[in-house]
């Protein structure tokens, strides 16, 4: 039965959807499988492809590319910025301005309809300034949050670039931030000595330890840390994954009680963010290749085999509950409300994306064979 | 044609000119006697140290997503045919195949397994001996230092490489062999460093690594944080034995050592227990930037690589192993590449995955030091230069799937 708080969005504007990265769109999808178009990028597409307001779909590469597209796939613009991007972009409520972050350290601003360059500045680094957090767009603040591998997660302001403030991000951070409407982050961190570790960071920039798992100088090192919090604030609950060595725990916490609500072990890692069903249960996609499907309050509901593996990246939902996930084979999966799942598309090379929906429902495969893969909704919006 | 007989004591090649430990005495003794001479009187085979022409040969690109026996064997057959002298290479001959194994099988990256993120897969090690032996090799020989004291083929199990399975496919003619010591050789072979090295003027070594007609290296395709990339030339990091080069030596050589070669070949804070002096002590300490893409060169230019065939199909980007933590991801390139020459392959690899294998030093992928491909083009081992190179197959343009960069270290 459906959750009767409706979630989801339908303007997917970050990896996820929202800024809650849920992964679910509020709207019931039925693909045609048959019509099937191609956005065409210069790199291997590892990003999930946003939008804007004005429906513009845009594609950053490996090459550095970051290209725009309209709605029926008409190219429109495309820059080059220094650095491969992995990171999904972020585009601001208003639409007017696009953020990138790249493996070279840089953070831009671009402008929607042209692609032009508002601002660029290096995120400040001693290390590795590698960006590889999706970013996140605070509407309330009009700042921009990412990480790098320098150690630190940084809120620049949307205008101007400039840092309004910044926390440690820990080892090697690789997952997104998620936030709620209210601008308040959350975000994991591997630290030394002490573990990884659940935060949430206020709109005035001051952190909480929300939650700890305990662990060696070694085991924090190790520990992968990529999988972003997933926020449903119509059950007040954040879910986030943490791994230990090559298992890994789903945790769902209340942020009304600032407690654990309940806690849930595979016996793999998890690389992927999971995503949230319109019921409030949670779909995980796990490093030995499964999907898992829990109930709103933990209990494992099904599991769905790939055939791959391992699934490097998450799922999406539609308010049907039917799921669509991308493999490193190439292919795409269809999983049905129950369980019941196939392959439905296979594209030449790995799928290392989440795939993402346009206002219409279409779905948008990203592919490292340097296109992204549009699948046409036929349900009527 | 070379020619080889079945009998243990053969040594059918000396591939970078195996030396008596006599030799090598007399010719250093010579050398340090004669110093301005020297130049003019390179050791016997030796190449001239810098900027000779490039050697160039045709590199293959095969695309392979998965770890699926006849698919591997079907892509690799294509490919071996197009480099077009595979198999009058192989064909009556002993083949000897580093494989690219490192120092554990005990590790994951994530819980996901070594073979599909920092080792050669058994797949792609099975189909290529499958190919060589149906090309007419008499045996192949699989090998790498393997750190474990356990029969050869129980130390390769853990890497998920299991002889009968590999017999099964090749006919009977595979054979594991563990080189962390001399093994089942009477001795180690002292093979010179053409020209005299950068860092090394001769490396003690198992002597399967010479009593072969054709050296294979069978590399993985990953980023590495002190040479930039791996390919088929940084695979020959597992030839020094631990007996001789390991950091759990202590005063003298030791057949029971398993440990790795940090201290020797990365940090250089001490010199290998080999039965002469063989390195030349122009390393600097503690700069694995500077010292492993020079050892890698030495090693190259020591053991002429006849074939490299890198697995790509799934591996790790930004490092090159599980010890580095969580900066190591996995990727899934879906690829495969072969060449006969080991630096216009590893040229070739490094453009795949998005790099210039020209790059400078000190610049991305070679961002911790030294360009080891253009070190080995103006030591005459090869041409990196990808405008210079052919490539077969499906192209460079096609096969490119760009890795994250090479994990940059920290500037003090």
């Amino acid at each position: 039965m459906a959750d009767p708080r409706p979630s989801g969005c339908r303007l997917w504007q970050t990896g996820g959807g929202d800024n809650a990265r849920q992964g679910l769109f509020a709207g019931a999808v039925r693909l045609d499988l048959q019509s099937l178009r191609r956005l065409e990028a210069r790199g291997a597409v590892q990003a999930s492809v946003v939008f804007d307001t004005a429906d513009r779909a845009f594609v950053a590469d490996m090459a550095g590319g970051v290209q725009a597209f309209a709605l029926r796939g008409r190219p429109l613009w495309r820059t080059q910025l220094e650095g491969s991007i992995l990171a999904t972009l972020a585009v601001d409520g208003a639409g007017a301005r696009l953020f990138a972050g790249t493996t070279a350290g840089w953070v831009y601003s671009l402008r929607t309809p042209n692609g032009g360059a508002l601002w660029r500045k290096a995120i400040p680094s001693k290390s590795d300034p590698r960006i590889l957090s999706d970013l996140l767009y605070l509407p309330k603040q009009k700042v921009v949050v990412m990480s790098s591998w320098g150690g630190r997660f940084y809120a620049l302001d949307a205008a101007s670039g400039e840092p309004r403030y910044s926390w440690d991000a820990g080892l090697s951070p690789y997952a997104g931030a998620a936030a709620d409407t209210g601008d308040r982050v959350y975000c994991l961190r591997a630290v030394r000595d002490e573990g990884v570790q659940f935060v949430r960071v206020t709109t005035d920039g001051k952190e909480t330890i929300l939650y700890r798992q305990a662990g060696s100088e070694k085991e924090a090192g190790r520990a992968m840390v990529a999988a972003a919090p997933v926020l449903n604030e119509a059950r007040a609950r954040v879910c986030f994954i943490l791994n230990s060595g090559r298992e890994s725990l789903l945790h769902a916490w209340s942020s009304e009680t600032e407690a654990m609500l309940w806690s849930q072990r595979f016996s793999s890692a998890v690389r992927a963010t999971p995503t949230i069903l319109p019921d409030g249960g949670v779909l995980v996609a796990d490093l030995a290749g499964y999907v898992h499907a829990l109930a709103p309050d933990g209990t494992p509901r099904y599991r769905y085999a790939s055939g791959c593996e391992y699934l490097l990246s998450g799922s999406v939902c539609d308010q049907t509950g039917t799921a669509y996930i991308g493999d490193p084979l190439g292919m795409v999966h269809c999983l049905s409300a129950d369980g019941l799942g196939n392959p439905v598309f296979e594209a030449p090379r790995a799928i290392q994306a989440r795939p993402s929906f346009d206002r219409l429902g279409n779905l948008y495969v990203a592919s490292t064979d340097r296109q992204v893969y549009v699948f046409r909704n036929q349900t009527r919006l | 044609m070379k020619r080889c007989r079945d009998d243990a004591d053969h040594v059918p090649q000396c591939p970078g000119g195996v030396l008596s430990r006599r030799d090598f005495l007399k010719y250093t003794a010579a050398a340090a006697a004669l110093v301005p001479v020297a130049a003019a009187l390179p050791l016997p085979g030796a190449a001239a140290a810098t900027d000779r022409p490039a050697r160039r040969a045709l590199t293959g690109i095969g695309l392979c997503k998965r770890y699926d026996f006849a698919e591997v064997r079907r892509t690799l057959a294509v490919m071996l045919e197009e480099l077009g002298d595979v198999r009058a290479l192989v064909k009556g001959k002993h083949v000897t195949v580093k494989v690219n194994l490192v120092n554990t099988s005990e590790a994951d990256v994530a819980g996901v397994p070594l073979w599909l993120t920092v080792t050669v897969h058994p797949v792609v090690a099975m189909a290529l001996g499958s190919l060589l032996t149906d090309f007419g090799a008499r045996t192949v020989t699989f090998c790498d230092q393997l750190p474990f004291r356990s029969p050869d083929e129980e130390a390769f199990s853990g890497y998920g490489f299991r002889l009968k399975d590999f017999n099964q496919a090749m006919d009977g003619r595979a054979r594991f062999e563990n080189t962390r010591n001399r093994g089942r050789h009477g001795d180690y072979a002292l093979v010179k460093v053409p020209g005299g090295g950068e860092l090394a003027s001769a490396w003690e070594v198992s002597q399967t690594y010479v009593k072969t007609d054709v050296l294979v290296s069978l590399g993985k395709l990953k980023s590495h944080v002190s040479g930039g990339v791996t390919g088929g030339m940084k695979n020959l990091f597992g030839v020094p034995p631990s007996s001789l080069y390991g950091d759990d030596l202590k005063a003298e050589p030791d057949e029971a050592a398993i440990g790795y070669r940090t201290d020797t070949m990365h940090t250089c804070t001490r010199e290998p227990l080999t039965s002469v002096g063989s390195f030349s002590g122009k390393s600097v300490q503690g700069d694995h930037g500077h010292n492993v893409p020079r050892f890698i060169v030495d090693l190259a230019a020591a053991f002429p690589i006849d074939l490299v065939v890198i697995d790509g199909i799934s591996t790790i980007q930004t490092a090159e192993g599980w010890w580095l933590g969580s900066m190591v991801s996995v990727t899934r390139p879906g690829l495969l590449i072969a060449g006969r020459n080991p630096v216009c392959t590893d040229a070739v690899a490094a453009a795949v995955m998005g790099f210039n294998p020209d790059a400078p030093d000190r610049t991305l992928p070679f961002i911790n030091g030294t360009n080891y491909l253009a070190l080995a083009r103006r030591r005459g081992l090869g041409e990196n230069r990808i405008s210079q190179l052919e490539i077969a197959g499906v192209g460079l343009q096609r096969a490119r799937f760009e890795y994250q960069p090479t994990y940059q270290r920290i500037h003090s």
